[in-house]
């Protein structure tokens, strides 16, 4: 697998090329958007990585440029963390948008992750009654499996009903009391911190970064629900 | 389109005219029949008047619309020579004509015609009668049209003439005095109260008030341009807090990204790898300060687009509460959550709310001594949703009430010393925001106990 690497600040794209072939990718460099798009053209490049504000040629016009030939994963990096800048970059057609400072451990992961979903993505035909999907994240009601991009999730048994629930009804928004009551089945009498912190618990299990949640979201004074990612 | 030629005016009226004079030489007919007795005729001259009157008032009604006007489509009023003539002279002219007429007909009265001479005397009595009233009567409906019956007659431009006169006068000066007086001091309030596009027009005072309503004018441009630098200031500094903040994130990233590197080198140096943990420390310190930072300058310069929605406080703790526990739990703090049983609901954007009550657990989480209990608690009073948060401080809090107020303003905390975790902003920004918001955040220090109340207006 080759992953190209597209900043202008030449250590970080080192750093990046130390952390991905310490796992076994293979790495290009670039360090503008026109070079990025020259050796888009002349190897097979299978994940992208690349910086917004680059000389010459930026990020958001390189990967319109490239999603008109190609549908490899991107990944935009950005120093700018506002959500205009964020859904921006993912209109323009990337897959993923990390806000620098970031953590490299992390970076990977998200770059597993959308390789995973690449070459993982519609092979599993099987019995569609018991198999609940949301982006990478896969029920198994059958096997009671839980499956984040082609990887498998170990929840308690109370964190996977939780799930379930969610799934089942993908972005419908579910109070506290609603979970509690069909999940134990008795009325919530002054509920305490039980449900969210075991939403807490999912969430660190199936998401990349728990805080940036792309599947179990929270839906502030209302409660929570799944929601289909990108 | 529909014309009202001069033809069908003339013709209006000749119609109007001729009834007229059936109906009154009907009258006198009638008249004439009872006096010699001829009942049997009384009833064929009694249908002929009425259908006199009829006929003429339909003339009239007609002659009414169109009198003064040109076509259907032209609204314009035309007006003749009568209407030059001011409309209370006219009345006069017009009371003088018809006692006189009166008088005639009272003689014609006394004489003893035959039956055809009465009715050729009436008829011409009529008609001239005819002539006068409509006249006098299209001349009216013409001014009542162009709105001008009123200001076109004598008594009102003899009253108009007095108060012309009468504008220099002393009783003049001290109403319009007042009046200007009153005006200026409108203006002040307004402009006291925000409204800086209160203006005055110079032109309309006189004297001293001219001088006055000058001078506050002055002092709106001032106080407006004042305000307008001062929102130019804040969206400037809140630009370059942005931009040095990104370009502090570049070297940051590099930093982050190799102190982890320098993590994986395994160097078996005790000392280095205590070295290299500080740096990774202060990296996260660094990242976290630039991103409080960026947060703190965009809300306090309002730069911040807010999603307001109806949502659920209780609710909100709740899902608050499962974030924290662990990192209460983990500094042996006991959180105690007191929350009603019922749903409570404001209008805020969820996720500024949650950030405004995450910062205050932060807080609480990072500033409350070890082995003491945080009381979190949610009630209704008058109409409000109140949040409180209590705590007992580790470090020496400010003593006074100004002090306590530098806790909630950028880079203040409670403790003189800044080595410790966080950025200060926190306060700040949980502050800010919810006054943006439209609630209310208060501190309050009582020795080593540490209040911060957030309350909102319930819907």
């Amino acid at each position: 697998m080759t992953i190209l690497v597209c900043d202008d600040e030449k250590e970080i794209v080192e750093a990046i090329e130390i952390y991905l072939m310490q796992e076994g990718y293979d790495v290009e460099k670039a360090y503008d958007g026109e070079e990025a798009l020259a050796i888009m053209q002349s190897k097979k490049i299978d994940l992208l990585i690349i910086d917004v504000m680059m000389p010459k040629l930026d990020g958001i016009r390189a990967t319109l440029q490239i999603r008109k030939a190609s549908s490899i994963p991107i990944i935009i990096l950005s120093a700018k963390t506002e959500d205009a800048d964020k859904i921006l970059g993912l209109n323009v057609g990337a897959d993923d948008y990390v806000t620098k400072p970031f953590n490299p451990l992390e970076l990977v992961a998200r770059v597993k992750s959308q390789l995973r979903r690449y070459t993982t993505l519609s092979n599993n035909d099987e019995d569609k009654d018991t198999i609940y999907e949301a982006g990478g994240l896969v029920i198994n009601d059958d096997l009671k499996k839980v499956m984040v991009d082609g990887e498998e999730v170990r929840l308690t048994p109370i964190e996977y009903n939780i799930l379930l629930l969610l799934m089942k009804n993908k972005g419908k928004v579910y109070s506290i009391n609603q979970i509690y009551e069909s999940i134990w089945n008795e009325e919530a009498i002054g509920a305490d911190n039980t449900v969210a912190v075991h939403i807490r618990h999912i969430r660190e299990k199936i998401e990349i970064n728990p805080k940036d949640p792309r599947y179990l979201k929270v839906v502030w004074g209302v409660g929570y629900k799944i929601e289909e990612s990108r | 389109m529909k014309e009202y030629t001069m033809g069908k005016k003339a013709a209006a009226i000749l119609i109007h005219q001729l009834f007229i004079i059936v109906m009154t030489a009907g009258i006198y007919a009638v008249d004439y029949c009872i006096n010699n007795r001829l009942y049997s005729q009384i009833s064929v001259f009694t249908i002929t008047s009425i259908i006199g009157l009829a006929c003429s008032f339909v003339a009239l009604a007609y002659l009414t619309n169109v009198t003064g006007r040109k076509s259907q489509d032209d609204p314009t009023i035309y007006y003749n020579f009568v209407d030059k003539i001011y409309s209370d002279i006219l009345l006069v002219i017009f009371t003088i004509v018809i006692v006189c007429i009166c008088f005639m007909s009272s003689k014609v009265g006394q004489i003893d015609f035959s039956f055809s001479e009465l009715i050729i005397a009436v008829g011409t009595l009529a008609y001239i009668m005819d002539i006068v009233f409509l006249t006098f009567y299209h001349s009216i409906v013409r001014k009542v049209k162009g709105n001008i019956l009123v200001t076109h007659s004598l008594a009102f431009k003899i009253f108009d003439f007095l108060r012309s006169l009468s504008r220099d006068s002393g009783f003049h000066i001290t109403t319009r005095n007042a009046r200007e007086n009153k005006q200026i001091k409108n203006a002040i309030e307004m402009i006291a109260t925000g409204a800086l596009n209160t203006r005055l027009d110079v032109e309309e005072f006189h004297g001293q008030n001219k001088e006055l309503a000058e001078a506050v004018n002055h002092i709106r441009d001032g106080l407006s341009s004042a305000v307008e630098e001062r929102v130019k200031t804040e969206r400037m500094k809140a630009d370059l807090i942005t931009n040095v903040s990104h370009d502090i994130k570049t070297p940051l990233t590099s930093i982050v990204n190799y102190v982890e590197l320098l993590k994986r080198e395994n160097l078996q140096n005790e000392k280095a790898d205590n070295y290299i943990r500080i740096l990774d420390e202060k990296s996260q310190r660094l990242k976290q300060l630039t991103e409080d930072l960026v947060e703190a300058s965009k809300i306090s310069s309002g730069n911040i687009k807010l999603d307001m929605q109806t949502l659920n406080m209780v609710e909100l703790l709740y899902q608050t509460g499962g974030e924290f526990n662990e990192r209460f739990e983990s500094r042996n703090l006991t959180i105690i959550t007191k929350l009603p049983n019922k749903p409570m609901m404001v209008k805020a954007d969820g996720r500024q709310l949650y950030r405004t009550i995450e910062n205050l657990y932060i807080n609480a989480a990072k500033y409350a001594l070890e082995n003491t209990r945080v009381y979190v608690e949610l009630v209704e009073n008058s109409g409000k949703a109140v949040f409180t948060i209590k705590n007992i401080s580790k470090n020496e809090l400010p003593m006074d009430e100004e002090q306590a107020n530098d806790l909630t303003e950028r880079f203040v905390r409670g403790e003189v010393s800044r080595t410790t975790e966080g950025s200060g902003l926190g306060l700040s920004i949980a502050k800010n925001l919810t006054n943006l918001m439209g609630g209310e955040f208060k501190i309050e220090i009582d020795g080593d106990l540490f209040i911060a109340t957030v309350s909102y207006k319930m819907v």
